[in-house]
């Protein structure tokens, strides 16, 4: 008479099932963690750009308006008390470039001019102060000294190459304004 | 006689747990990747509003410097003359509509799409062109993105003998 002996231990074909069955599930979660982390280091990269080109863009907006040169900015500039930081800066194994493109504007301002010809008129009384009933355009479109620029457009440039993407370059742009308030 | 035991096929159990749990954690990180993906371009909007709110306040302080009367005139009408009743403040009327006031900028990373802007000022005193204190506020939106720039100013204007 044959006995049959009861079933101990793992077969090797419930061994072989369990590897395959792992393998199968293990090779998509390794490629979409492959695609989050290339995801997220070109995120830390597009958020260390930002970063660069916002602090550029606030240490023009505490610059001195004469001290803002004119043109396309693509090295550092020296503004008396502190440097602008231009061109190439490497962070994080990028090379990221950063510019300016620095124009001065034409801006017009629209109020009612004071009549001041009139004998009621007292500079420091509002209640004596009697409006023009149409209104005036004061342009600084440097026509004259007294209407020199006050404006100036700044655009800030930032480039970089996403090497994991072929090298595709990437940019990113921000505009400000910077104005003369001091003579 | 053939005779079963429990333990038969507990590695297939275990296994298909183990995919299940493998599953789940990958389902849970595609779902994270997919939630911070969109911060990122919020994040470029804001820094952009921010230089741009700052340089706008810059404009209007330029504006308050060349033509303060009629924010003179204003606030005389309305904490003297009229403190509680008019809302007509005279000549600063016409600056509502001006574009330094509010208007909308063309978004240089996308020109398809403007960001939209308005100033407003609040003069909180005045020695009438000597020295001046006023706040500014000035509201950017861009994409569903609102950012806020208030500045206090003080003003103090000498004459340049």
């Amino acid at each position: 008479m044959r006995h049959h002996h009861p079933a101990k231990g793992i077969t090797l074909l419930e061994i072989m099932f369990a590897v395959i069955i792992l393998a199968m599930s293990m090779i998509p979660i390794a490629g979409v963690m492959g695609v989050g982390l290339r995801g997220t280091s070109k995120d830390f990269r597009n958020l260390t750009a930002v970063q660069f080109l916002e602090g550029t863009m606030r240490q023009v907006l505490a610059a001195d308006y004469a001290r803002v040169p004119t043109g396309a900015l693509t090295t550092p500039v020296n503004l008396g008390t502190f440097s602008l930081p231009l061109g190439d800066i490497a962070s994080g194994g990028t090379t990221f470039n950063l510019s300016l493109q620095v124009t001065e504007e034409t801006v017009s301002m629209r109020y009612r001019p004071i009549r001041v010809d009139l004998g009621s008129f007292v500079a420091t009384n509002p209640s004596t102060w009697v409006f023009d009933g149409t209104p005036s355009t004061l342009a600084f479109d440097n026509s004259n000294t007294m209407q020199a620029y006050r404006v100036k457009r700044i655009q800030g440039l930032v480039t970089w190459s996403e090497y994991e993407l072929g090298a595709q370059k990437r940019e990113i742009r921000m505009t400000t304004f910077l104005t003369r308030v001091t003579e | 006689m053939r005779r079963t035991t429990p333990r038969h096929g507990m590695a297939l159990v275990i296994s298909l747990v183990l995919a299940m749990a493998l599953l789940i954690f990958g389902v849970s990180f595609t779902r994270s990747l997919s939630d911070v993906k969109p911060q990122n371009p919020q994040l470029l909007v804001r820094a952009q509003l921010d230089v741009l709110a700052e340089g706008l306040t810059n404009y209007a302080v330029l504006k308050f410097k060349e033509l303060p009367s009629d924010f003179y005139y204003a606030y005389w009408k309305a904490n003297i003359a009229t403190p509680t009743t008019s809302r007509d403040l005279g000549p600063i009327s016409v600056f509502q509509s001006d574009v330094l006031m509010r208007g909308e900028i063309q978004d240089p990373n996308d020109p398809t799409r403007n960001a939209s802007y308005t100033t407003t000022y609040e003069v909180l005193s005045q020695k009438k062109y000597t020295a001046d204190t006023l706040v500014i506020r000035t509201v950017a939106e861009l994409a569903g993105v609102v950012r806020e720039v208030k500045r206090i100013v003080h003003v103090r204007r000498e004459r340049d003998l």
